[in-house]
C-alpha cells in the first residue's frame, strides 16, 4: 500500500511540469527582437527574428524576421501567433535592436515588460539602430552566420579588440538606469555596403538621460570613452608621429589597459581624478623608422600616445559635460561612494553640477614591446 | 465540480480512518471537524465567493496598533 | 506519545535547513540598501541570546515541549489559550511557506499552471513525512543538507566572476537606523521564526544538547544566508536586489562562465524545494503536535491530513497576489511575529525560572 502511495507522490513530483508542456514545434524560439514605433500610430511594431528549425541534415535557417504590431509590447510579442502560429519563446533571445526614436521619447516603456518577463534573459544585449528604423537590421545579410542577431553576438564577443562601441546586457543597462550618478549609454548600429550587399555594423553610441537618448557619439569618440571608462578595451591606437624631421604614422596595439577613477576634495569642489595606464606595442611603423632601441625616442613615443590619448578623453568628457549633460561615465557614483558628504549636496542637482565638475585626465604609457623585430626593418644601397 | 470535490474529500477521510489502528469517537471528531472545515473553505474558494483574507485582519490591527 | 529523540547533528541539519527555507529566495532586509552585509551579522548576534532562551527552555524542563512548558508556567487554563495561540502561528506561517513556493514556481517557471498544483503536492509529500516523524525528517535533513550547502556555496562561487564591489559601498551612507530596522527585521524572519522548534523538539539525546543544536544551527545557517545575501547584492546592486521577488534566482540566472557553465536557476530552485520542504513540514508537526497536545490527545499522527488539507485552502487564501505576499513579509510581519518569537518566550522564560526556584525543582 504504501509502496503504491510512494509511486504516485514521485509520478506527480516528476509529471507537473507536464501542465505547462510545449513541444519544440510549437515554439519559435526569437533569437532577436527590433523594435520599432509604427508610424502615425502609438503602437509597437516588431521585427522578431526566428530561429526555424528545419528537419534534414542541413537545414536551412530562413532569416527573415516575422514583422508583428500590437498596442504595447507584450501584445506585438504574442501577436507571433497570428502570424506564424507559433508561440514566440524568448528564453535564447541574443539581441535586441530598438528604434532611435523610440530611443528618445523614452526608453522605459519598452525595457519594462522585457524586465518583468520571467521568459526574456537579462543578458539580451540592447543596440540602438541609427538607421530609420530597427527592421532594417534584421533585413540585412547575415552572410557568414545565419541570424542577425547570433552575428550582432559574434561582434559583442569580440569587441574588446576593437573598442569603438560599448555593448550593454539588459541587466547592466537596468542598473545603469537606476544606480545614483550614473547614466546609461547604449551601443548603436548602422547599415553599410559590403562587396554589394548590406552588412549591419556596429558604431557609436547612444547617450542617455534617464532613460530618454539625448546624443550620439560615433565611433571614435566612443574609443576614448572605452578608454575613460574602468573596463577592458584593448585596441590599436593609430598615431600621426614626426621624429628627427620624418613624418609617418606608427600603429600600437593596446595588450592591457586599466583605468581607475578617484575623487578627491579641492577647495570647495569635488575634483574627479581620472588616471589610466596603457601598456602598448609597436605594431605597425608607416613612414617613419625611429629607432626604439634609444631610451629618449622610446620615451617621446610613449609620452606621445599618453598626450593622445588624454586629449581625446578630454575631448569627449568635456562633448559629454557641455552637450549631453549627461554623466556616462560614473562620476556621480564615484563621488557618492568616495565622498558621500559632498554627494548630498549635489544629489539633487547632479545634471547641472556634473556639467560643471571639474576632471583632470592622467594617462601614463609604458611600451612593452615591439612585435617580432628588435629594430625597424634597415634599408641600404 | 463540487460534487468531485466533496467526493474527492469523503474518500480521503474515509480510506484514513479505515486504516486507523484505534478507531477513538473524540479522535475522528476532531478528524472529521478539521476535514469539514477544509472543505467548506475549499467549496467556498471554488464558488470564487471573496473570503476576506486574514492577512488584510492582521495588517489592519497592526497599522492601527502603530 | 511515543518519544522521538534526534541526534545533535540531525538537530542542528534542521535548524539549518529551516533557517535557509524562504529567506533564501525571498528578498528581505532591503531597505539596508548597501550595507545589508552588516544588518544580517547584527541580526546573527541579537538572534543569539533569543535562541539560547529557547535552549534554555528545553533545559530547564527536559522531556517537555513548548505547549507543556506553557502549561507547566502558566496554569492549565492560560498555558492552553496561549498553546492556541501557537498553533495557529505554526499554522499561518506554514502556509505563508506554502504560498510562497507557490508564487516562486509559478513565477518564474510554470505560469499557466495553477497555483494549487505545486503546492498540493509539496503539501502532500509534507503529510507523509510528518506521517512518518520527527526522526525521519532529521534523517532527511542530515542527508540534504549537504546538498544545499554545496549548492549554496558553489553558485555563489561560480557568481565571483560577476561580482561587484562598488555596489557595497559607500558604508553607512544613510546612516544607521535603516540597517537597525532591517537587522530586526531579518531577526524574525528568518532567525527567531525557530521558535517553532520548542513545539517540536522535546527530547534530546544529552542534556546540553539544545544549546548546541540551536546555536550552531543558527550560526552555521545565519552564515550560509550572509554570504549568499551579500553575494546577491554584489552581483545585483542593491537597487537591483530591493525591486526583485527572488533576487537569488536573479543572481544565479547572471551566471556565464564562457558560455559554458550557464542557465543554472535550477539549482536555486532545488535548494528552495529542499529547505523550503523542511521548513513546511516543521510547521505542519508543530501544528499538528500543538493541537493535539491542547486537546489531550495522546497521539498527533491522526490529525496531519485535515490539517494539510486546511493548510493548503489557507495558503491559497491568504494572500490574493504576490504584492500583497512581498508586502506582508517585508512590513507587517516582524510586528506580527514579535510577540510570538520574543515577547511570550522572555515571559514563560521568567516564569519558569521563577516557579522552579519556588519549588525548588532546579535541575542539578
Amino acid at each position: 500500500m504504501k509502496r503504491y502511495i510512494g509511486f504516485l507522490c514521485l509520478l506527480m513530483v516528476t509529471t507537473l511540469g507536464c501542465w505547462n508542456y510545449r513541444e519544440v514545434e510549437e515554439l519559435g524560439i526569437v533569437s532577436g527582437v527590433g523594435i520599432d514605433k509604427q508610424e502615425n500610430t502609438s503602437n509597437y511594431q516588431l521585427a522578431i527574428e526566428i530561429v526555424n528549425i528545419k528537419g534534414g541534415q542541413d537545414g536551412q535557417i530562413n532569416h527573415h524576421p516575422v514583422i508583428t504590431q500590437g498596442q504595447s509590447m507584450f501584445d506585438s510579442a504574442r501577436n507571433t501567433i497570428l502570424r506564424t502560429g507559433q508561440r514566440a519563446y524568448w528564453a535564447h533571445a541574443t539581441a535586441a535592436v530598438i528604434s532611435e526614436d523610440l530611443a528618445r521619447d523614452g526608453i522605459l516603456s519598452v525595457l519594462d515588460w522585457v524586465s518583468r518577463d520571467a521568459e526574456v534573459r537579462s543578458d539580451i544585449w540592447l543596440f540602438v539602430s541609427s538607421e530609420k528604423d530597427a527592421k532594417s537590421i534584421f533585413l540585412t545579410e547575415p552572410d557568414l552566420n545565419d541570424l542577425v542577431s547570433f552575428k550582432l553576438a559574434d561582434m559583442v564577443s569580440a569587441h574588446n579588440s576593437v573598442p569603438k562601441f560599448i555593448p550593454k546586457e539588459l541587466w547592466k543597462f537596468k542598473q545603469e538606469l537606476s544606480a545614483p550618478g550614473q547614466s546609461p549609454t547604449l551601443p548603436t548600429i548602422r547599415i553599410v555596403e559590403n562587396n554589394g550587399q548590406k552588412v549591419p555594423e556596429i558604431w557609436g553610441t547612444a547617450v542617455f538621460r534617464k532613460d530618454k537618448m539625448v546624443g550620439w557619439l560615433d565611433g571614435l569618440e566612443s574609443f576614448a570613452l572605452s578608454y575613460a571608462l574602468p573596463k577592458n578595451a584593448f585596441g590599436l591606437i593609430i598615431l600621426p608621429t614626426t621624429i628627427e624631421g620624418k613624418s609617418g604614422v606608427v600603429s600600437y596595439e593596446v595588450f592591457g589597459k586599466t583605468t581607475m577613477h578617484s575623487a578627491t576634495f579641492a577647495g570647495n569642489r569635488a575634483l574627479m581624478n581620472v588616471q589610466v595606464d596603457l601598456q602598448v606595442g609597436i605594431a605597425d611603423l608607416e613612414g617613419i623608422t625611429p629607432d626604439y632601441r634609444e631610451t629618449t625616442i622610446l620615451r617621446m613615443l610613449e609620452e606621445d600616445v599618453s598626450s593622445f590619448i588624454k586629449q581625446e578623453i578630454r575631448q569627449v568628457i568635456s562633448r559629454v559635460q557641455q552637450e549631453f549633460k549627461s554623466d556616462i561615465f560614473g562620476f556621480g557614483g564615484v563621488i557618492r561612494q568616495q565622498l558621500p558628504h559632498i554627494w548630498k549636496d549635489l544629489e539633487s542637482d547632479w545634471s547641472e553640477e556634473f556639467t560643471k565638475l571639474d576632471v583632470r585626465v592622467a594617462v601614463n604609457t609604458t611600451i612593452r614591446a615591439s612585435g617580432l623585430l628588435t629594430a625597424p626593418i634597415q634599408m641600404r644601397d | 465540480m463540487f460534487i468531485l470535490l466533496v467526493l474527492a474529500y469523503l474518500l480521503v477521510g474515509c480510506a484514513e480512518v479505515f486504516l486507523w489502528e484505534t478507531k477513538d469517537i473524540r479522535k475522528i471528531g476532531l478528524f472529521g471537524t478539521l476535514l469539514i472545515g477544509s472543505l467548506i473553505l475549499s467549496a467556498l474558494m471554488l464558488l470564487g465567493v471573496d473570503i476576506p483574507s486574514p492577512t488584510g485582519f492582521f495588517e489592519k490591527l497592526i497599522l492601527s496598533l502603530s | 506519545m511515543k518519544a522521538e529523540v534526534i541526534s545533535e547533528q540531525q538537530g542542528i541539519s534542521i535548524v539549518l535547513l529551516f533557517i535557509l527555507g524562504n529567506a533564501l529566495i525571498i528578498s528581505i532586509g532591503a531597505q539596508a540598501k548597501s550595507d545589508i552585509w552588516l544588518a544580517v551579522l547584527i541580526a546573527i548576534g541579537m538572534a543569539i541570546p533569543v535562541l539560547t532562551l529557547y535552549a534554555r527552555l528545553h533545559y530547564l524542563l527536559p522531556g517537555m515541549d513548548l505547549f507543556d512548558i506553557l502549561q507547566y508556567g502558566f496554569g492549565s487554563v492560560i498555558g492552553r489559550i496561549t498553546g492556541l495561540i501557537y498553533v495557529w502561528f505554526a499554522f499561518h506561517l506554514g502556509s505563508r511557506v506554502l504560498r510562497n513556493f507557490g508564487e516562486f514556481i509559478i513565477t518564474v517557471g510554470l505560469e499557466e499552471t495553477p497555483q494549487l498544483l505545486p503546492i498540493s503536492i509539496l503539501a502532500i509529500l509534507c503529510l507523509w513525512c510528518v506521517k512518518e516523524g520527527l526522526e525521519v525528517l532529521g534523517r532527511f535533513s542530515n542527508f540534504f543538507t549537504r546538498f544545499v550547502v554545496i549548492m549554496v556555496l558553489g553558485t555563489s562561487l561560480l557568481l565571483l566572476t560577476e561580482v561587484d564591489f562598488s555596489n557595497l559601498s559607500p558604508f553607512l551612507y544613510h546612516g544607521m537606523a535603516p540597517v537597525t530596522t532591517a537587522a530586526f527585521k531579518i531577526l524574525t524572519f528568518p532567525f527567531t521564526e525557530t521558535v517553532i522548534f520548542t513545539m517540536v523538539f522535546s527530547n534530546f539525546q544529552k542534556k546540553s544538547s539544545p544549546y548546541k543544536i540551536y546555536l550552531i544551527g543558527l550560526i552555521l545557517g545565519g552564515l550560509i544566508l550572509f554570504i549568499t545575501i551579500t553575494n546577491e547584492v554584489l552581483v545585483l546592486g542593491s537597487e537591483l536586489y530591493e525591486t526583485s521577488y527572488f533576487p537569488g534566482y536573479r543572481a544565479v540566472q547572471r551566471i556565464n562562465i564562457r558560455n559554458f557553465i550557464q542557465r543554472l536557476e535550477i539549482l536555486a530552485g532545488v535548494t528552495f524545494l529542499i529547505s523550503g520542504f523542511v521548513q513546511l513540514s516543521i510547521c505542519l508537526l508543530a501544528t499538528c503536535k500543538g493541537l493535539a497536545k491542547v486537546l489531550n490527545f495522546d497521539d498527533y499522527r491522526f490529525i496531519v491530513t485535515p490539517t494539510t488539507f486546511l493548510m493548503v485552502t489557507m495558503s491559497i487564501l491568504i494572500y490574493n497576489s504576490i504584492i500583497e505576499m512581498n508586502r506582508w513579509a517585508v512590513e507587517i510581519w516582524p510586528v506580527y511575529a514579535a510577540p510570538f518569537q520574543l515577547g511570550i518566550p522572555v515571559v514563560l522564560w521568567l516564569a519558569c525560572e521563577l516557579k522552579m526556584k519556588l519549588k525548588g525543582e532546579y535541575p542539578a
